[in-house]
């Protein structure tokens, strides 16, 4: 396997009042030896602090914008400051950075232009079965309408070159960025993967933001999206 | 009379801002033969009827109704695309903000004074 060049290699992480667990995240991040720039979307905690006083870039949104906002204003600090590759990651220690690197080389060695993370090709822990029936459904939704044929969608773990990156810009600021990047990889034929990742839902992170009922939301998002455009 | 008049007015100022601001062709096309066929609706009124007929609307009053809510859709959806056009300039104004008042991660700049101090001695 190919050794991966990681000094250019930033991981983008958004965040919406995430005192509790921010700096935890950061700092399992940063031992792989990677860049990291958080986007606070406008927090009423003190999740910049904990940030920067973690060793991240820290970004702070004046209003709130939403996830999608927050990661595509972090992308485009990475780019400015000369990323190659980079990564998107959740703030609420669901991922594992361990899976950064080899998710980097698959990548790589597939000459890809994005890897997308799939849970259901990895692990879950305590996944809840309600969740569980929204992404088969949210899955069946993006094959029909979209014609992307993938095992997980609305997992925010991906690797991105930089060529992705500058090519394509999220539009849709909240939830709906996730259906918003597979409709561009379908559309403008954009090579990617799938690749393994392990996702823990722990107590915190069902309460921050995994409830059933965003699926709706999302799909609302998508629609006026559509509408307004 | 009054409010004939004034749904001429109406309809007539929609019918030029669909012409100025509404960019696609097949779009503003629809908008304005809607605006100009409410006005002729407005002082025919017993031709509302006939064509509620055909519609299988018993009364032209109903068919005026339809129409008004084709319209009110029109216009919600106009405000809509205004709203988001809003919204993206108040993103990327959020995101210019964020990016210049952009703070580099502290690690680095120990890392820069721990050269300097290596560098000093």
């Amino acid at each position: 396997m190919p050794q991966s060049n990681i000094s250019n290699l930033w991981v983008v992480i958004a965040a919406y009042n995430e005192e509790k667990l921010i700096s935890e995240t950061i700092e399992r991040v940063l031992l792989k030896n990677v860049s990291v720039v958080v986007v606070d979307d406008c927090s009423v905690d003190d999740t910049y602090l904990k940030a920067y006083q973690s060793g991240a870039h820290v970004l702070r949104h004046p209003i709130n914008l939403g996830q999608g906002a927050a990661l595509q204003t972090g992308i485009e600090y990475a780019l400015l400051k000369g990323a190659q590759h980079i990564v998107t990651f959740d703030a609420d220690g669901q991922h594992n950075p361990d899976e950064i690197i080899p998710m980097l080389e698959a990548l790589k060695m597939n000459s890809a232009d994005i890897a997308l993370g799939s849970r259901f090709l990895g692990k879950t822990f305590n996944m809840s079965w309600q969740r569980k029936l929204i992404l088969k459904i949210a899955i069946i939704f993006t094959r029909v309408t979209g014609g992307i044929k993938l095992t997980d969608v609305h997992n925010g773990f991906r690797v991105m070159t930089r060529t992705f990156c500058n090519k394509f810009h999220f539009k849709q600021n909240r939830m709906a960025h996730a259906s918003e990047i597979l409709n561009h990889i379908s559309k403008e034929k954009i090579r990617y993967i799938e690749f393994p990742v392990t996702i823990t839902y722990t107590e915190y992170s069902v309460q921050k933001g995994q409830r059933s009922s965003n699926a709706l939301r999302v799909l609302m998002e998508l629609v006026l999206g559509h509408i307004s455009k | 009379m009054i409010l004939a008049t004034f749904l001429t007015l109406l309809f007539c100022f929609m019918a030029i801002y669909s012409v100025v601001f509404i960019n696609k062709v097949f779009v503003r096309s629809i908008l304005l033969i809607s605006y100009f066929a409410s006005v002729y609706f407005i002082w025919n009124p017993d031709t509302t009827t006939t064509i509620a007929h055909y519609f299988g609307i018993g009364r032209g009053l109903d068919f005026i109704l339809v129409l008004l809510s084709v319209i009110i859709i029109n216009a919600l959806i106009i405000i809509a695309r205004h709203l988001n056009s809003q919204y993206q300039s108040i993103t990327l104004l959020t995101r210019h903000i964020a990016i210049r008042d952009a703070r580099e991660s502290n690690s680095l700049k120990k890392i820069d004074n721990l050269n300097e101090d290596i560098e000093c001695s």
